[in-house]
């Protein structure tokens, strides 16, 4: 259990680390789109992971009993809503922020002819 | 086997055994939460019953409408910002019009079968947002699906000729965002506070569950959404360089 969970934690330190080296270093405008979708999703899945709870079988944050029993039941087992309901509004703003910057590229693809960073700051001229 | 390869299967593996080697490292540090925190201790008692309910046994929409609403006020302006900037970008650009003959009929049929139920799951999702999960957003980005089946199963062109061009779009996104403007400015001219939720507005409407505002969020996000996502892929599809295609 604890392993998985470490497990889980070194693969978003991973991720998160190959997804700046793909924005950082990486001369294609497309690739450093890609890889900041990458590095803002797996920054929603380590917001995720803060609200899990290591309770067996754990429960959606979603009354089904409407009665002072099933609020328990939610206590005991539910995983943490503040999380999820927080990811949604960074989804969706990363999303709009992604579909702006594919929009700046599609423009300078049209006006320069290249989506290369180095042919767009003249560097091998 | 070429040199290149062998190169990335080294760079993989390296970052396959850094990986192992971290778990089995932080394993002996980290210890599972058991615990819920208080304030999502407070969110899960007070959501339907209790002190400050807000009407809905989903909690994550109870979050996201009632107890954050600024922040989700916010960031439906944030996502009208994106779109309007997009929509602006474009506007120097020709709309062109372009007559592909689209997939077989095959894929046709299936385009319609699957965007018919795409269609009726995203309006469950988004009506039922204030009970099962499922909220606006989510319905809204489900029936954004529907039109870019269309547009890659037929042609752009056969989504115009059906009356859902981006005019129609950006007035039902304009549609949606004036309700939600209006559900949460209500409460603050009759001198509540706002976007305040269950007094003013009522938790049942004849015996059914409505939340409140909730399930007005949800609809009004779920057409700004869905109608906002259906522009950018009216504009995305354009033909590359104006040209005839």
């Amino acid at each position: 259990m604890t392993f998985a969970l470490a497990l889980i934690v070194s693969s978003i330190a991973a991720i998160i680390i190959i997804s700046l080296y793909g924005i950082a270093v990486r001369p294609n405008l497309v690739k450093k789109i890609i890889c900041l979708g990458i590095f803002s999703d797996i920054i929603n899945v380590a917001v995720i992971l803060l609200g899990y709870r290591a309770v067996k079988n754990p429960l959606p944050p979603v009354l089904t009993d409407y009665s002072q029993k099933g609020i328990e039941e939610l206590v005991t087992g539910a995983v943490d809503p503040l999380p999820q309901a927080l990811t949604i509004t960074a989804i969706v703003i990363g999303l709009a922020i992604t579909v702006l910057m594919a929009y700046g590229a599609i423009h300078i693809q049209r006006k320069y002819g290249t989506v290369d960073v180095r042919k767009l700051a003249r560097w091998e001229e | 086997m070429r040199w290149s390869k062998v190169k990335k299967l080294i760079t993989l593996s390296i970052i396959l055994l850094s990986v192992l080697a971290g778990a089995y490292y932080l394993s002996s540090y980290l210890t599972p939460k058991i615990e819920l925190n208080a304030l999502g201790e407070f969110y899960i008692r007070n959501s339907y019953f209790g002190e400050y309910s807000s009407g809905s046994p989903e909690v994550v929409t109870a979050i996201l409408w009632d107890y954050r609403g600024l922040d989700t006020y916010f960031e439906t302006a944030v996502l009208f910002m994106a779109i309007i900037s997009a929509v602006s970008i474009f506007r120097s650009m020709p709309n062109v019009s372009f007559h592909p003959r689209g997939f077989t009929n095959i894929t046709k049929t299936g385009v319609k079968i699957v965007g018919l139920v795409t269609f009726v799951a995203a309006a469950t999702t988004a009506f039922h947002g204030h009970i099962t999960p499922g909220g606006g957003f989510q319905g809204g980005s489900m029936l954004a699906v529907v039109p870019l089946l269309v547009i890659v199963g037929f042609s752009k062109k056969t989504l115009e000729k059906n009356g859902f061009n981006k005019e129609r779009a950006l007035v039902i996104r304009t549609i949606g965002l004036l309700t939600i403007a209006l559900v949460a400015f209500y409460p603050a001219f009759i001198g509540k506070y706002f976007m305040q939720n269950l007094p003013i507005y009522p938790k049942e409407i004849y015996g059914m569950l409505a939340s409140g505002s909730l399930s007005l969020f949800n609809m009004a996000e779920f057409l700004a959404v869905g109608a906002g996502f259906t522009i950018i892929f009216l504009l995305l599809s354009n033909p590359e360089g104006g040209r005839e295609a």
